[in-house]
């Protein structure tokens, strides 16, 4: 019965998928190109060489911890829509230690991490402060924060952090023993990917094994019935927003200590909104989470496939993911898929 | 300190009624949806796509095989982009409409969902179409009006001095909605609705579709918005050029008290603060803390609205929705 479950969780984000993928065909054969090389770019040639399966890896990372740091703060009932600007200032943070701190690498890598997650979670914790106290909506606040942090890592690292004979928006370089060990000779990976991987699964525990993951489900579920039962919405909120911000200031950090090696100016291609994609394509199930990063590296490494082989531009997988969000989370399309499953569990087993 | 507050003066009014007009135009289309207990966070992206097709749209009505094959059609480009803009975002409020309101999908969801759709495809059109990902001139403007017989009035003069057509649009737009949602049995259906989907349902109001009406409005007047953009002053498209005017109008919603007058005066505000940033770009401050002024603005306005308001009113609205999708 249990797999059954699983079968039947599966089928929306599955099917999902296929209509997203048939539906942009479609619009990519309305703009006149042919969407059999499109497809091929986006499906296959991720994993025609190590060299571009790598590429996958690396672009793993970010949106795994992005689905997560959406995901906790899902669960709990709130929309961090400000996983952007929190992961800019956290790769600031990061960056800043890793160009002022000496010391061992494992040092500066810890001192790096922990204050980009710091610094991501106080970034967070405003708009949560916000929402409890005065009420004001998450939902605009963190979208409105995410300009204000761009705004300001672009400040700092143009003026008051901004490198001798500076050409582009870029800080100095992280010391050399910060970089995050590479584990794929010849390639970008690195061993950012791990630690995602373990807070997926450190999630998963925080969720499912513990008080704090309990009360954040339930006040997820129904917060009038959390606060009747004694759980305090506005501490869990808080909370969730916390972790949400700690998460996606790790993001950042992860991207400069493994991958740039430097802050540089706009250098996420909208990872936050990425996360919104694949915790739903997950259905915000933690360890569901770490496959559909996958997935979706594999789409946004074949996006820049297609873009140089054939005429669409990279921003098709854009249109592509809101598809598969608004099919999805479609309750309405699903209804057969929970009809059978309320079926079968009547069933004696 | 002399020098910041030297920063206001009566020719920042012009500026301020320009740049408050795509906000309002897009508040007063969420809104209706707010009334009807739809909290809409498509605004953004209807916005940006009805921009980017009002400016190709006008790009095309004066193309040379327009030209050719029906030249009479040339003079009329910037309202021939401007209807295809409304209709864009209008087919736009329509998918919204439908994934949130007849299929159950989370309202919030789905809006991102229309902004992503929006920011990834104007940008794959414009690739396409125009060979280029940063903007595209539309080679045409809506005409301004100047009411010259204001000129030295002291304040009107500033404020009419040269506004586009769309402008003196909106305020007709902002009193119609008074009308439509306080003098008319629509607009009593729109707000029982969205005070108590329930009651509404009982007493015979179809309320799917009083909501799905709602969104379609917002729509047409997000296209407004849009096309005011690309066409209104700039006379081109470029990309992402809502940077996050569909929340600030969210916001002005809110701010305003939900209310059609109370929205225009939050516009207003917005304006303002959009029109402030604009002038202290000139001023040698850095220009990345100007630009963050409207952002910031947006967020001390919705602390102090919110403030005030019973806490239960934000998450009241999408939970009425939830009651109202509930029954049969």
């Amino acid at each position: 019965m249990r797999r059954r479950d699983l079968l039947a969780e599966a089928i929306p984000p599955v099917l999902s998928l296929l209509a997203a993928l048939a539906l942009s065909g479609l619009i990519i054969a309305m703009l006149g190109s042919s969407p059999l090389p499109v497809y091929k770019a986006l499906l296959v040639s991720p994993f025609e060489s190590l060299a571009t399966f790598s590429e996958v890896l690396v672009r793993m990372v970010p949106l795994l911890l992005s689905g997560l740091a959406v995901a906790v703060a899902f669960r709990c009932g709130v929309f961090n829509l400000g996983v952007e600007g929190q992961l800019y200032l956290g790769a600031f943070a990061a960056a800043w230690v890793g160009f002022t701190l000496t010391g061992p690498g494992i040092v500066v890598i810890l001192a790096a991490l922990l204050f980009g997650a710091f610094v991501g979670a106080l970034y967070a914790f405003l708009p949560g402060v916000l929402r409890v106290y005065s009420g004001a909506s998450e939902i605009v606040t963190t979208i409105m924060l995410n300009y204000v942090a761009i705004n300001l890592t672009t400040y700092l690292v143009t003026g008051p952090f901004r490198p001798r004979n500076a050409a582009t928006a870029d800080s100095e370089p992280i010391a050399a023993a910060a970089h995050l060990a590479r584990f794929l000779p010849g390639s970008r990976a690195h061993v950012g990917l791990f630690i995602a991987l373990a807070l997926a699964i450190g999630l998963y525990v925080l969720l499912y094994q513990t008080t704090i993951g309990y009360e954040l489900r339930m006040t997820g579920a129904n917060p009038r019935f959390a606060e009747y039962g004694g759980i305090s919405v506005r501490r869990t909120v808080l909370i969730a927003m916390l972790l949400s911000g700690v998460l996606a200031g790790l993001l950042g950090a992860i991207e400069v200590l493994g991958v740039q090696y430097r802050f540089r100016s706009g250098f996420s291609p909208g990872y936050g909104f990425d996360g919104i994609t694949v915790a739903l394509l997950a259905r915000v199930e933690p360890l569901a989470i770490p496959l559909a990063a996958f997935l979706f590296a594999v789409l946004r490494a074949g996006a820049s496939i297609a873009a140089v082989d054939t005429e669409v531009s990279r921003e098709v997988v854009d249109v592509l993911q809101a598809i598969i969000i608004l099919f999805v989370t479609a309750e309405g399309l699903w209804s057969f898929v929970r009809r059978r499953r309320v079926t079968t569990a009547g069933q004696p087993s | 300190m002399d020098d910041v507050l030297s920063v206001f003066d009566t020719r920042l009014l012009g500026p301020m009624l320009r740049l408050a007009t795509p906000i309002l135009l897009a508040a007063i289309g969420g809104l209706y949806t707010q009334q009807a207990g739809v909290l809409n966070i498509a605004l953004e992206g209807m916005m940006l796509m009805a921009a980017f097709w009002a400016a190709a749209g006008a790009f095309f009505f004066q193309s040379d095989q327009v030209a050719q094959s029906a030249p009479w059609l040339v003079p009329l480009a910037p309202w021939l982009g401007l209807l295809c803009g409304v209709l864009a975002s209008v087919l736009l409020a329509a998918v919204f409409g439908l994934f949130s309101i007849r299929l159950r999908a989370d309202l919030v969801v789905a809006g991102i969902a229309i902004n992503l759709f929006a920011a990834g495809g104007t940008i794959v059109l414009m690739h396409r179409f125009f060979g280029t990902k940063g903007s595209f001139p539309a080679r045409a403007r809506l005409p301004d009006i100047r009411l010259s017989f204001l000129r030295d009035v002291p304040v009107l003069g500033e404020l009419f001095r040269q506004q586009n057509i769309l402008l003196y649009f909106s305020i007709v737009i902002v009193v119609i909605a008074h009308v439509a949602l306080y003098r008319t049995r629509f607009g009593l259906r729109v707000r029982s609705v969205g005070e108590n989907p329930e009651a509404a349902q009982t007493a015979g109001i179809h309320v799917r579709r009083i909501q799905f009406v709602t969104v379609l409005i917002s729509g047409a007047l997000c296209g407004l918005a849009g096309a005011n953009l690309s066409l209104g002053y700039l006379g081109q498209f470029t990309a992402n050029m809502t940077s996050g005017r569909g929340f600030i109008a969210l916001a002005a919603q809110t701010f305003g008290g939900a209310t059609p007058i109370g929205t225009a005066l939050a516009s207003l505000f917005f304006g303002l603060a959009d029109a402030v940033s604009v002038r202290l770009q000139t001023r040698g401050l850095p220009s990345q803390f100007v630009l963050m002024i409207p952002y910031v603005a947006t967020v001390v306005a919705l602390v102090l609205v919110s403030r005030r308001r019973s806490r239960t009113g934000r998450r009241g609205t999408s939970v009425e929705v939830e009651k109202a999708r509930a029954t049969p």
